[in-house]
């Protein structure tokens, strides 16, 4: 390896292998579509026993919450969002690595994305469909969530374009939208090849169906590569906005620890943080359940690992700047809330937060731990764990102390909040494992066309 | 009615004939007759004799027993309203408890809500602890009224029975009792208060009211001296950034109150007669605990000073009705809304509960429906059917999820409205009188029209004097109830 990075400075036209272990294209093809023809094995069963089970535990709890009311949760006066606020911006958060590695990293020609990029999109389109159900469940009344859409009414009432919860719904359903479209394209070719190696009729017809007559010419191809390249740049500024505006949320209001001009850009970073964990957690597994250790390498994770250190850096940086901007401004109140995080009741969770987002990570400074298993694994565990309390303190520990001191109080969590927390990840992870016995969990067009040779070449790397 | 007519009848000796006088009766359901007073007792003397000087013998705690601030002797205790009215010192609610000085619980180990049991002579009661500033030491103090085995649904065993602590021959008075015994038993036992105890804390929330600005003070001799020394002296009313008011928009009626914090005696009345006034459900003990008391109105009690000898506050606080509302702008469905007269308003019908609204109100005025209050507890009157007699009819009942709070009584300014209509009148300030205005005292509270002349107007020459300020100015809410801040009369002329 050692070498290697020698070569990267030196010689420009060098390119680093990004599929290793010589194979050759039907191998990836292969090694890609085995899982969608092989039935079940044990290790699915139980994998998918246990989220369903965790989702199930979730979806009685919303169903319990539905019936008797949001009093079942820990939320009251002062702290008026608890879970189902967290869990919305932590889900929306690990989002977006899949679109950054989908459209950012594809508009910089980052080829090594292309071994991940289709299991991190579909995570993302995962994710947002976990963070999209809790705005709806948090509500009083939830049946009346169509309340929050501009549909055209004989009140004529509209939502109230000043709150920031109505631009989330423009946010997060725009973001949900393009992202599946951008999935979807991805996925026509992969679509085509399954079509035309797979054995059972009815398959056959599915596959026909998604892959809208896919006849890989250079025609089809050519068209492809331009709807992609455009929904790339469409979905490159939702990384920033669509977590700008979850910031926006708190930003907007004039609670102290909330409003703070350095949350848009905290967010983003924070959100792509937990987003690379979350997807560097799941590939280690995926990679050994579904041998593609040769297509997803250590050689990615260990990119993924160095950019969740740079992101980590930049929320802890954004920490610093929270407590310098609460000291500078000399607002008492605004002081007080960010004492209060460190040493007040809650300060565990601020801590917690603080070892796992900021000191952990800086593990990743050695090559030996960025190319490490169970040491990145761990890390991954941890700055989910971290993240998610982020965004407790913020939500929780702003509200429970803010203006007047009569009305403070504290936020105790109920056992129904930590079941629809479990069934959040419930629902994930059971999208997650249906996904990869359903489609290529890889883009097999995408990694043909970087594996070696691939590309016509006069063998001097032009 | 025979009986009536030839016996009762003419000893009563009724203006009215019979037969109205029956009527009359009957519609009163009582009747007074004039009975004869036979005689008066004579005050013997000899009986106050042998109380004089004469020393108590006291090796132990003494114990204090009163009558329930809100039940009284507990006749009160199948009343909902007042279960949960804070008590204006402690804002304990639904239970009694042994108040002792921080003194003598350090020396016992004792804690907010320890058990103890606490002897007198041989009687005995297990009840919790409460750690009261400015209690004297080696005193309990508990109040009766509480524990009644057949009270109703809402009383029925809420809180101890300190009555078996009373004695016949008490010695001295059948409210104190000497030489008792407390000592610490296992277990604890939460009290619901409507406010955290960190008024004392060290450091950061030690006297933040006053730093906070949030409770202004000043003395009687200062105020001599220059009335506007609030403003001046102190430095409160620093120049803004924040521009000169929009007072174009509000060119009718702009309705607004003021509350004298000299006045206020925090007694809580007006929190009765709001939740009165606006059907404002009773929550039970379990959810007061977890904070989510409904009242609309409530009074801060805020301490400053220490432990032993604490100076007390009492601000009344509800929703403030901001010009610059913050909530306003952002509830998602546009729910809560601002009036042409100056009303920061709640449409039900609309509200879907997001709760950004509470989060983002300065004042915690808001309060949400977390389950359907009006059935879900078995401890709150509403569950029976009789009591929805109780309910006020101009008042909408809210439904589980929807926010809720203050509306400065808007059912009696659209009933003055319409009276005025009616009679051809200009709607005048005055007109309106809130039900928490009706119900204080001490005439704290004033209400009425800020665009009407100071001289017309009550309310206005409140609104307008120099010890007014408003609740967190800084933040640009503009807020429209004025507090008068409180004087202290340090008597300087006597020292």
């Amino acid at each position: 390896m050692n070498s290697n990075t020698q070569e990267v400075m030196t010689d420009y036209k060098h390119e680093a292998v990004l599929v290793e272990g010589g194979l050759t294209r039907s191998d990836i093809e292969e090694f890609v579509a085995r899982p969608l023809d092989t039935k079940p094995d044990k290790k699915f069963l139980i994998a998918i026993t246990i989220s369903g089970s965790m989702l199930l535990l979730g979806a009685l709890c919303v169903g319990l919450t539905f019936w008797f009311g949001v009093g079942l949760w820990g939320n009251n006066q002062p702290v008026g969002w608890g879970f189902g606020i967290v869990n919305f911006v932590y889900w929306i958060g690990i989002g977006h690595a899949g679109t950054l590695i989908s459209a950012i990293l594809f508009l910089l020609r980052q080829r090594w994305r292309t071994g991940i990029a289709r299991f991190a999109e579909a995570m993302t389109i995962f994710a947002v469909m976990c963070a999209g159900l809790f705005p709806i469940i948090h509500m009083g009344r939830p049946w009346l969530a169509g309340y929050l859409l501009p549909y055209p009414n004989q009140h004529a009432l509209w939502p109230n374009f000043t709150s920031p919860l109505v631009w989330d719904v423009f946010a997060v359903s725009t973001y949900f939208t393009v992202s599946l479209v951008f999935w979807y394209i991805g996925l026509i070719p992969d679509f085509a090849s399954l079509r035309d190696r797979t054995k059972t009729k009815l398959k056959k017809i599915i596959y026909s169906i998604f892959s809208l007559g896919w006849r890989h010419s250079h025609r089809n191809w050519q068209h492809y590569e331009k709807a992609y390249l455009i929904l790339a740049g469409f979905a490159t500024p939702l990384v920033l906005s669509v977590h700008t505006i979850v910031s926006f949320d708190f930003a907007v209001s004039i609670v102290p620890g909330w409003h703070t001009t350095i949350f848009p850009p905290y967010f983003v970073a924070g959100a792509v943080f937990s987003g690379f964990a979350m997807v560097v957690l799941v590939l280690v597994f995926v990679r050994k359940l579904f041998n593609l250790e040769h297509i997803i390498t250590v050689t990615h994770l260990e990119r993924m690992n160095k950019i969740m250190m740079a992101t980590g850096m930049m929320v802890g940086y954004g920490y610093a700047m929270e407590f310098f901007i609460a000291w500078y401004s000399g607002n008492p109140f605004e002081q007080f809330v960010f004492i209060s995080r460190a040493l007040g009741p809650y300060a565990f969770t601020y801590w917690i937060m603080i070892s796992c987002n900021v000191i952990i990570p800086q593990l990743f400074w050695f090559k030996r731990f960025r190319r490490s298993i169970p040491v990145m694994l761990a890390i991954a565990i941890l700055v989910n764990v971290g993240m998610w309390m982020e965004r407790f303190v913020i939500v929780v520990t702003s509200l429970h102390r803010d203006f007047l001191p009569s009305s403070w109080g504290m936020f105790i969590p109920t056992l129904t909040d930590f079941g629809i927390l479990i069934g959040s990840f419930g629902l994930f992870f059971t999208l997650v494992i249906l996904f990869t016995k359903t489609l290529p969990v890889v883009s097999i067009a995408e990694v043909k066309a970087v594996s070696e040779g691939a590309q016509p070449s006069h063998g001097d790397g032009h | 009615m025979k009986n009536w007519e030839e016996t009762i009848y003419p000893v009563i000796n009724s203006p009215l004939d019979f037969k109205r006088f029956w009527q009359t009766s009957l519609h009163d359901g009582v009747v007074f007759s004039n009975e004869p007073v036979t005689s008066l007792g004579v005050f013997n003397s000899a009986s106050v004799s042998g109380l004089s000087d004469r020393k108590i013998e006291n090796k132990g705690f003494i114990v204090i027993l009163k009558e329930s601030y809100t039940l009284s002797d507990g006749r009160f205790a199948d009343n909902g309203w007042l279960q949960e009215l804070p008590h204006p010192v402690t804002k304990i609610t639904w239970d009694n408890y042994a108040a002792i000085s921080k003194d003598s619980a350090d020396e016992l180990g004792l804690n907010n809500n320890d058990l103890v049991e606490i002897n007198v002579g041989n009687r005995k009661l297990i009840i919790p602890v409460f750690l009261q500033p400015g209690a004297a030491d080696k005193t309990i103090t508990i109040e009766l009224g509480y524990g009644r085995e057949k009270a109703g649904i809402v009383g029925t065993n809420v809180g101890f029975n300190a009555n078996v602590l009373l004695s016949k021959n008490s010695g001295q008075s059948p409210w104190i009792y000497s030489n008792a015994e407390i000592k610490k038993i296992s277990g604890t036992y939460k009290l619901a208060s409507t406010q955290e105890h960190h008024a004392f804390d060290k450091g950061l929330t030690k006297d933040a009211p006053n730093r906070r600005g949030l409770i202004r003070t000043g003395t009687l001799e200062e105020y001599k001296k220059d009335p506007d020394f609030l403003k001046s002296e102190k430095g409160l009313d620093q120049p803004t950034f924040y521009g000169q008011h929009l007072k174009t928009l509000y060119t009718g009626t702009k309705w607004g109150m003021s509350i004298d914090l000299n006045k206020c005696l925090g007694c809580g009345e007006c929190v009765v007669a709001c939740t009165s006034e606006n059907n404002v459900p009773v929550v039970g003990k379990d959810q007061v605990e977890r904070s989510r008391e409904m009242q609309w109105l409530r009074i801060d009690r805020y301490y400053s000073g220490d432990y032993e000898d604490p100076e007390v506050f009492n601000q009344p606080m509800l929703c403030q009705h901001c010009d610059h509302a913050p909530c306003e702008n952002v509830c998602p469905v546009a729910a809560t809304t601002h009036s042409d007269d100056g009303l920061n308003q709640m449409a039900y019908n609309r509200c879907v509960g997001t709760r950004y609204c509470s989060n983002n109100c300065p004042y915690k005025v808001r309060r949400f429906n977390f389950y359907d209050f009006k059935s879900h507890f078995k401890d709150s009157f509403q569950e029976n059917n009789i009591f929805s007699l109780l309910y006020n009819p101009e008042v909408s009942v809210r439904s589980r999820g929807v926010m809720e709070k203050c509306t400065f009584c808007v059912q009696r300014i659209m009933d003055a409205r319409e009276n005025a209509i009616r009679e051809n009148k200009p709607l005048k300030g005055s007109d309106v009188k809130t039900a928490c205005q009706e119900a204080c005292n001490t005439e704290a509270i004033k209400f009425g029209d800020m665009n009407e002349k100071e001289s017309e107007s009550e309310y206005n020459k409140y609104k307008n004097h120099s010890l007014g300020y408003h609740m967190l100015e800084d933040l640009n809410t503009r807020p429209n109830i004025t507090y008068l801040a409180k004087l202290k009369n340090t008597h300087p002329e006597e020292t």
